[in-house]
């Protein structure tokens, strides 16, 4: 309804930003007659200029045209107006929606270059690993050439690579391997281990799959701990013969499993014991999980199996996310299903949700195809702002209305014919399906079709072919099958990617071992260049013997020949060379393709189902029609779909039965349509739900877990913990007077605080507190806390004698470890509050302002148990030292 | 954004609001002849009553008059209807935030249908004091009143959201404590009365003693441990943050205000029925009948059990906890689970029941006793939502200092 008011407020935005481009444009030939040299100079006048107290704002126009003229340099790319203006939004602290093509990761480098002046680290974040790669790779030479230092942090990095890469003016860095440095920061026994530095600005790319869908889950890291292993494989066969809707029931749209009365009792028969609830041997979580594991999971849709082990597949990205398990022993009972080795249960020791985590910058900025969908949740959590950038060119996309079919078997097979009639016209086409399951499904109809094509899922065996199948992707009547995976950050190139494909066929030379003669890719060249290939690769066979690389280092080479960089370095020239032949080939090959492809119509995109979010349609639907290409897409629906019967209702089965549809034709209706999108948004703001409310209940938490790390970060940096014992030492001897006082109004709860003090000094039998003292509970505690005092110098007197320096280790050791274990316990405690809170409705009472009330009390008693064991565990450390 | 100022502007924002609501109440309607009618109506019961609520809006009939009346109103309804039709419920329990958002939309529609009629009434109920009383008058004030009400209504969602405590209850809050000082006034320092002095005092106690007992009545609550599956097995111990609270009085107010307004039923009717014996009848259930206060009494158990049963489903809570996979120590889940459930809301409902009439009956016994009228807007009513909505904000306020407390910890 008021799609008018929103797009003329954000054009006005857009239309604010176009006399900085202007400006930007007009320094545009003055940059071009600067030598390298004085362009690279720039950085540093830049820096003086910041110090002498100017901001960033008064130098974006110049840096800004220093960048654009930096990127046509090295990379023989010019940034576009629309780009500049993506690159101010994101310096703005603001979201920037930009379709795809149009070259958001360049967009990225002006606002990273920007910032990263000022001193303050910028971290550039992407999805996944290779992405992060890519990127640094690439437009990272921008940034060296400018002379500013590149980091980038992938799965395996060791610490100290880790440490220095964090320490460049701009990282690149998946969000997952960022967030879990910061809790392993924070969990770190000595400071010489923290790899990250403050946080300043990051620039989130894809920002609407890590702040909303990634939202979802909070990152955990989480150690072994005891588990029935027994209990998951006797509650396995116990599931296989219970039964559906007898013994329990379930409910798809919370993903949740009931027992009815029946199948209790079934279960305690079966099990031959009295109580499934019961506290001492509890059996009906296990009993829930393995009925989960069988009706709500299914291989290869919500994990695969690799390398004998149960492994999650992501169902936004489509891929897999290794080293990451289902909690509350949900993963065993999969592992137990599926005939695996069941693995330990684990034990959080820290988390932390995106949302929380995000927000721990001063200043925070993403890109993406597609978040006005989301624009009030990134609003209001994260106070993001999001603007639309136009397009550069056009887009020329055409969106098909969805047919919808009565059966989920018409629908495949519409969508089988649908990929034959494209590859008969000979127009590239890309399906996406919603798991790995689907994507076989489909793959082996097509087989029998005949229709040559190519598969993308999360097989590890699929997984490797990834960047050549995408290179192809866009090639004449090429058919591609593929997950989500083919969603965000893949650029389809009509007629093929050239560049890919010389980089991949190098890579498969040189790394794979493959020869010139049987590689299947090379076949479509010359004869001519397959010789002086030939020949440059045996000329560098002695060079490879002499030093032999590994194949890090190996690829690092192929990726530097493979763009323009200058370089000195013999072996990447040559390599180069070769590059550049079979780029140019192929180029050549593509380049017809291209001109043919784009005239018969450009990418197809199939969708075969809805998701839960209409972002991720758009995302798939965006592969078409790149950088104005021509394009269209189509989606195939059937009233089977997951997401029509859950959350469907009646409405829409109800709507096809009254126009009669009979089974083979499909239903093409704006009506339709509509009440889709109703579905989709019901969805969208059902999970939105799920996520503010993880949201609100995680910033308690958050505010304890910031309180915890500063306390931690506090003694870490200290060289003389002393103080801060002392200090606990103090708030414990309050404690106990404090309880002491009360406890004398009580006959029979009253302590004896002599024994008590005594008891904490390690004191001799002969030690008493003098009568007089009883009288004035202040003076009472400053002698106590005198005696302390003393007793500490003693003790640190002593330990100096054994050894120098051991009491700061003893204490900061002590500090530490109690920190680190009351906090372990908290989060176990404080999850088994988020579990039960909800109960408190029942009783009228806000569960969340019950939750915030309740944990507070829980963490004060985390605080005074960590005061209370650190001051004991030193002042009566004396028996630990004889032993020594 | 430093927690400490944002709790001093949220209250900062809340009092200049609850000021706003309350000054609209002195700007009068045009057309009557509000001396008039001032003094007509100091001595109508139900209209003293009703100023309880809107804070004596109605003696002097000002645009904000009907107050929050409406929106309240609606909201009961709507609270029954949700348990009632089951697309409502399905609204509320399970499309979430879009679900609720509807049902606040409604409730706002439902308000000012409310209101429009509510304010019809008055503008014809007023007739005898307004000075030239037309079709015009009665638009010209239903549109006045009805768009005082809306703007009540949209403060007291401004205070829920960017202020403090619930803004419903804090409107009411505030009319009912505006009432208070001319009620002590009006029993007090009136002439006719000797020994002001030990009477309040008197006053006082009994204030206290009541004060305390609804205390009880609202905060009681019987908690029932509960475990969950996931914790099982964690732990041996059973977690004290784990119960089920239920409350001793699951209807709060309501009973008390149904009953009441069922009382005046017998009393009405009188002056309608001629009959003689059926007139007999019905005076021993007015005001100083022989029969009235049983009648209260049972009709305090009544209202008390009915309301019981629409908000608290113990077959629900059987199955809520089944979804959540928790259960009660001891007792196993299903009809087990239910059964023990219904007999404890039983026995709390009984006990709960006797609380409010106790409560409500110390107002009458004062006025036997001392013969201080107009005590009425002491009564457990008022009591009963004072002492709610103090302990609700309370509360609230109470997470922002301890967000304060964790910022210093940060720092």
């Amino acid at each position: 309804m008021f799609n008018f008011l929103f797009n003329s407020s954000n054009q006005r935005k857009i239309n604010s930003y176009a006399p900085i481009v202007k400006k930007i444009n007009a320094l545009e030939i003055e940059m071009q007659d600067l030598p390298d040299k004085v362009l690279r100079a720039k950085s540093v006048q830049f820096k003086s200029r910041l110090q002498n107290g100017e901001n960033l704002d008064d130098i974006l126009v110049e840096a800004f045209a220093v960048v654009r003229e930096a990127g046509l340099r090295v990379l023989g790319l010019r940034v576009f107006d629309v780009q500049m203006m993506g690159a101010i939004i994101l310096h703005q602290g603001k979201i920037a929606e930009m379709k795809t093509g149009e070259g958001k990761t360049l967009v990225a480098t002006l606002a990273g270059y920007l910032n990263a002046l000022s001193g303050e680290g910028v971290h550039v974040v992407t999805v996944n690993d290779y992405l992060a790669k890519r990127d640094s790779e690439w437009v990272g030479q921008i940034h060296k050439f400018l002379g500013l230092s590149v980091g980038l942090i992938q799965q395996a990095l060791p610490k100290v690579e880790r440490k220095l890469a964090y320490q460049c003016d701009v990282t690149y860095v998946t969000n997952s391997e960022l967030g879990f440095d910061y809790l392993k920061d924070n969990m770190v026994l000595s400071m010489s281990e923290i790899v990250q530095n403050k946080f300043a600005f990051c620039i989130i790319d894809e920002v609407d799959s890590i702040l909303i869908d990634e939202a979802r889950t909070p990152l955990i890291i989480s150690g072994p701990s005891e588990a029935p292993i027994e209990k998951y494989s006797r509650t396995k066969l116990l599931a296989n013969i219970l039964s559906k809707d007898v013994h329990y029931e379930v409910d798809e749209k919370a993903r949740n499993i009931i027992l009815t009365e029946q199948g209790t009792l079934f279960c305690e028969e079966y099990l031959s014991i009295n109580n499934l609830y019961d506290l001492e041997n509890p059996w009906v979580q296990y009993i829930l999980n393995a009925i989960k594991a069988r009706e709500l999971f299914t291989k290869d849709v919500h994990y695969i199996i690799r390398d004998k082990e149960v492994v999650i597949v992501d169902e936004f990205t489509g891929r897999i996310m290794s080293g990451r398990r289902w909690s509350d022993g949900l993963h065993q009972a999969i592992e137990a299903k599926e005939d695996v080795v069941i693995q330990q249960e684990n034990q959080t020791y820290a988390s932390i949700t995106y949302q929380n985590f995000f927000l721990l910058y001063p200043k925070l900025s993403g890109m993406t195809g597609t978040a006005k969908t989301e624009e009030s949740e990134l609003d209001k959590i994260y106070n993001l702002e999001v603007i639309c950038v136009p397009t550069h060119k056009p887009l020329r996309r055409k969106e098909f209305p969805d047919l919808v079919y009565s059966n989920e078997y018409r629908k495949w097979e519409a969508i089988a014919d649908e990929c034959y009639d494209m590859y008969r016209v000979g127009r590239p086409t890309l399906v996406g399906t919603t798991s790995v399951e689907k994507s076989e499904l489909l793959s082996k109809l097509l087989n029998q079709y005949k229709i040559p094509h190519s598969l993308l899922n999360a097989k590890p065996e699929n997984v490797e072919k990834e960047s050549d199948i995408i290179a192809q992707a866009g090639r004449q009547s090429s058919v591609t099958i593929a997950t989500n995976m083919a969603g965000r950050g893949t650029d389809i190139i009509l007629g093929g990617n050239p560049s890919y494909i010389a980089k991949s066929i190098l890579v498969d030379l040189l790394i794979g071992k493959s020869s010139v003669k049987n590689n299947y890719k090379l076949q479509q060249l010359s004869p001519n260049t397959k010789i002086s290939l030939n020949n440059i690769l045996n000329a560098l066979e002695t060079d490879l013997h002499s030093v032999d690389f590994s194949m890090l280092e190996m690829e690092k080479k192929i990726s530097i020949a493979c763009e323009q960089v200058l370089t000195d370095d013999k072996l990447e020239i040559q390599l180069r060379k070769a590059y550049q032949m079979i780029f140019e080939e192929f180029e050549t090959i593509f380049s017809k393709e291209r001109e043919y492809v784009s005239q018969a119509g450009g990418l197809h995109v199939i969708g075969t189902e809805r998701h839960e979010s209409r972002r991720i349609d758009n995302q798939l639907r965006g592969r078409a029609g790149r950088q104005g290409d021509p394009g269209s897409s189509r989606f195939f629906l059937s009233v089977d779909d997951n997401l029509l019967r859950i959350f469907g209702g009646n409405k829409i089965a109800d709507l096809m039965q009254a126009l009669n549809v009979d089974n083979d034709t499909p239903m093409e209706s704006t009506l339709l349509s509509k009440s889709l999108e109703a579905a989709q948004k019901k969805v969208e703001a059902y999970f939105y739900d799920t996520r503010k409310q993880v949201f609100e209940y995680d910033q308690v938490l958050n505010s304890q877990r910031q309180a915890i790390y500063a306390e931690r970060r506090r003694i870490l940096e200290s060289s003389y913990p002393r103080d801060c014992v002392l200090q606990y030492a103090e708030s414990t001897i309050d404690d106990i007077i404090t309880f002491w006082l009360t406890s004398k109004e009580n006959p029979e709860k009253f302590v004896n605080l002599n024994i008590k003090i005594k008891y904490l000094l390690n004191a001799a039998d002969t030690f008493s507190i003098s009568k007089d003292l009883y009288k004035d509970s202040e003076e009472l505690k400053k002698w106590i806390i005198e005696q302390v005092r003393i007793n500490y110098d003693l003790r640190e007197a002593y330990l100096e004698q054994i050894k120098p320096g051991l009491i700061r280790q003893l204490e900061k050791y002590y500090l530490l470890q109690q920190i680190d274990n009351a906090w372990k316990d908290h989060l176990q405690k404080m999850g088994a509050l988020r579990d039960s809170i909800g109960w408190r409705s029942y009783g009228q009472q806000d569960p969340l302002v019950e939750y915030k009330n309740e944990a507070f009390n829980l963490f004060i008693e985390m605080i005074t148990h960590v005061k209370h064991t650190v001051v004991y565990a030193i002042l009566r450390s004396r028996l630990m030292m004889k032993n020594d | 954004m430093s927690q400490k100022s944002d709790l001093r502007n949220r209250i900062i924002f809340t009092l200049f609001l609850l000021v706003l609501a309350r000054l609209g109440i002195f700007i009068p309607v045009p057309g009557i002849d509000h001396d008039a009618f001032y003094a007509s109506v100091e001595k109508n019961t139900l209209v003293n009553f009703l100023n309880i609520f809107s804070g004596g809006g109605f003696s002097t009939i000002g645009i904000f008059a009907l107050g929050i009346v409406p929106y309240i109103n609606s909201s009961i309804v709507m609270q029954l209807l949700t348990k009632i039709v089951p697309n409502l419920e399905k609204l509320q329990k399970e499309e979430g935030e879009l679900g609720r958002q509807k049902i606040t939309q409604i409730t706002r529609y439902l308000a000012l249908g409310w209101a429009t009629l509510q304010s019809g009434a008055i503008s014809i109920w007023v007739k005898p004091y307004v000075f030239n009383w037309n079709f015009a008058f009665v638009c010209e004030s239903v549109l006045a009143l009805t768009a005082g009400s809306m703007i009540i209504m949209w403060l007291s969602e401004l205070i829920t959201e960017k202020g403090i405590g619930n803004g419903a209850s804090l409107l009411i809050f505030q009319n009912i404590v505006s009432g208070l000082p001319k009620n002590f006034t009006q029993s007090f320092f009136d002439a006719s009365y000797s020994n002001a002095s030990l009477k309040f005092g008197l006053f006082i106690a009994i204030f206290l003693l009541m004060i305390i007992i609804t205390i009880c009545v609202q905060e009681g609550t019987r908690r029932i441990k509960i475990i969950s599956a996931r914790q099982l097995g964690k732990s041996s111990i059973l977690d004290p943050n784990s119960y089920l609270p239920l409350k001793l009085n699951q209807g709060g107010v309501m009973p008390i205000v149904f009953a009441s307004a069922s009382m005046a039923l017998p009393s009405y009717l009188t002056q309608i029925i001629q009959n003689k014996t059926l007139l007999q009848i019905l005076y021993l259930f007015c005001p100083n009948g022989s029969l009235y206060l049983l009648l209260y009494c049972a009709l305090i158990l009544f209202f008390s059990y009915f309301y019981t049963s629409i908000v608290m489903n113990p077959e629900d809570i059987a199955i809520n906890l089944k979804k959540m996979g928790a259960s009660i120590p001891n007792i196993r889940p299903g009809q087990a689970t239910i059964d023990y459930l219904q007999v404890i809301l039983n026995r709390l409902t009984f006990l709960g029941a006797s609380f409010l009439f106790t409560v409500a009956l110390i107002p009458f016994i004062i006025e036997k006793v001392t013969q201080i009228q107009n005590l009425r807007g002491l009564g457990a009513t008022s009591l009963l939502i004072l002492v709610g909505v103090a302990i609700d904000t309370a509360k609230q306020i109470q997470t922002y200092v301890i967000s304060k407390k964790y910022d210093s910890m940060t720092k």
